[in-house]
């Protein structure tokens, strides 16, 4: 029998090198444009959670919703502070989930596991005494070399048996974007190997077979399959930010699709309409125009 | 190729009818109207070009003449609401069952009503209806339907004014339409031999309509064209199209909730906090 939070017997298991009784701390990190946030993020979050809490290895303790900076430039992008203030009033009810503004602050945009770096540093700041080594700081706008990146790991240092080294911050999302790692120029490899070695990836999908076909056909998420945990979504919750905004454009209602307070706030403020679809028309992304010019930022 | 069915037009003289948007081959959009109300054996069709120009459409037709002799060309200039000239909706009701349907993992009537109430908190135009839970017996949707009409009915203002211009009968009454609203599964629970008597579905899509709202793996056309009354008036069922697909069932979240998972933004919050105050669907529950 299956379940959102049942331990799978055909996950690979995780064979724990510190002691079993003392739990990882998580944090779920999602980054996105959230434009807008819709009910079906913040179930990626709940879903997460209960799975994660289920194996019964992991505690998860936040979860952190990091909207993408403007200069992102995707299509119908509308400004940053009101998809930062969407999401706030989404979690608003959430006595765990976050909104946090870092990466939309950012002048330009910023590579997801740059951010995952963000929030982990952050973590360890502020966890006092349960710290690793600090990774080494980077010049800003400097590409971290990938030795640096491999010194950094084996540089961890084994902690005692009861702390498992503080929260550990994961990647949450859905089966796009782990299928997008496969589109040419939109993700480094250093950066997803980064994502999946280093961090985790925590990935809701209802298809859970084509999410593990795609695991198995990619030889770097395949050597971290033990770090990408899969939550099967039993029920078709197709609520897309794209969805929503067509919806808005037709004077179709959104209730219900997205949280009150959100639907309030985009009547309110008139935002999504025919206009704002078409920012950024033409426009290429920023991580494939950063990727296929190469060299450093 | 239909487009799309059943959407609602008043035309003078002739009332109330359906139109049929269909699109040719060579992909130009097309109307085709059922003349007369439903009940009346014969039908016109008559096949026209629709103008548009913001909410008022031009119909240009061949023939509105009931067995017209000769071709006549009728220009008609209807104003219509947005949405091709339709229904208005004007309220919802939301009607919990009688706890004596006898269906598996029932909570009481007063929590079922308790819980809407709570998630239609912040509807202006939804509200709940207690009254068939409230009675002594189960009770056929039809029969709720018609108590439902009548307190329509009752709640109009006695003098009727003139109609908006349109003074020809049999023209748009004052008493709002009354459409029972369902999901697809339930239009194919039409098909379960004694679940429904045939004379009540005939009254719920003759005398009332049906307004159905599409669910995974149902194809609600399919079970409209297999059925001979509800072919008969599928110009009075009228198919909601669901641009998301959401498949989010009680029953889902029962079991969710048997297992101490989350089902934050599935139900509204106040409901969630119901249910947990007062212990509602845990395993032992059932």
């Amino acid at each position: 029998k299956g379940g959102v939070g049942a331990l799978r017997l055909d996950q690979p298991l995780q064979i724990l090198g510190m002691e079993n009784s003392a739990k990882t701390e998580v944090v779920l990190l999602a980054c996105g444009s959230f434009n807008p946030i819709t009910n079906m993020h913040l179930r990626l979050f709940e879903l997460a959670k209960d799975h994660m809490n289920g194996t019964g290895k992991y505690r998860v303790v936040k979860g952190i919703i990091s909207p993408v900076s403007d200069a992102y430039r995707k299509k119908g992008l509308i400004a940053a502070h009101h998809r930062v203030i969407m999401a706030e009033l989404a979690t608003k009810s959430s006595t765990w989930v976050e909104v946090d503004t870092w990466e939309s602050l950012q002048k330009e945009w910023t590579e997801t596991a740059k951010v995952l770096r963000h929030h982990q540093e952050k973590l360890e700041a502020s966890n006092g005494g349960h710290q690793q080594d600090p990774p080494v700081l980077e010049r800003p706008g400097r590409k971290r070399k990938w030795t640096e990146q491999r010194q950094d790991f084996t540089q961890k240092k084994v902690l005692g048996p009861k702390t498992k080294g503080g929260p550990k911050v994961k990647l949450l999302c859905g089966a796009d974007l782990l299928e997008s790692f496969g589109v040419p120029n939109l993700w480094k490899s250093e950066d997803i190997a980064q994502i999946v070695g280093h961090y985790g990836l925590v990935c809701v999908t209802r298809a859970g077979n084509d999410a593990q076909k795609f695991i198995y056909e990619s030889d770097v998420l395949w050597q971290h399959q033990n770090n990408i945990h899969l939550v099967r979504e039993w029920v078709t919750n197709d609520i897309s930010s794209t969805k929503v905004r067509q919806a808005l454009r037709r004077g179709l209602s959104v209730r219900y699709l997205v949280p009150d307070l959100v639907q309030e706030y985009i009547e309110k403020h008139g935002l999504y309409s025919a206009e704002s679809e078409e920012r950024n028309a033409g426009v290429v992304l920023a991580p494939l125009r950063r990727n296929a010019a190469g060299a450093d930022a | 190729m239909p487009v799309d069915y059943g959407r609602g037009l008043w035309l003078p003289w002739y009332g109330r009818c359906g139109v049929v948007m269909f699109r040719t081959s060579t992909g130009q959009l097309r109307f085709m109207l059922h003349l007369g109300s439903p009940g009346q054996t014969n039908y016109d069709f008559a096949t026209f070009a629709l103008a548009f120009s913001q909410d008022k459409i031009a119909v240009l037709s061949t023939c509105l003449d009931p067995g017209c002799q000769a071709v006549r060309f009728y220009m008609y200039t209807i104003t219509v609401f947005p949405c091709l000239g339709l229904y208005q909706v004007v309220g919802g009701i939301i009607s919990p069952v009688n706890d004596k349907y006898g269906k598996k993992d029932l909570a009481a009537a007063r929590h079922r009503v308790a819980m809407a109430r709570l998630a239609l908190q912040t509807s202006d135009w939804i509200r709940v209806d207690p009254w068939e839970s409230e009675q002594a017996q189960w009770m056929e949707t039809v029969k709720v339907l018609r108590h439902h009409h009548s307190q329509l009915l009752g709640s109009l203002p006695q003098t009727e004014g003139p109609d908006h211009g349109m003074t020809r009968s049999p023209g748009p009454s004052a008493v709002p339409e009354l459409k029972l609203l369902c999901g697809a599964d339930v239009l194919k629970t039409f098909q379960t031999p004694d679940l429904w008597q045939e004379a009540h579905i005939q009254e719920i899509v003759e005398k009332f309509g049906l307004v159905c709202v599409g669910r995974a793996g149902h194809e609600p056309k399919g079970y409209i064209s297999g059925s001979p009354i509800l072919q008969r008036y599928q110009h009075n069922i009228h198919l909601a199209r669901e641009p998301v697909q959401n498949d989010i069932s009680a029953t889902y979240i029962r079991q969710a909730l048997g297992r101490g998972h989350s089902v934050k933004y599935l139900l509204p919050d106040a409901v969630i906090s119901y249910i947990r105050d007062h212990n509602l669907y845990t395993r032992d529950a059932s």
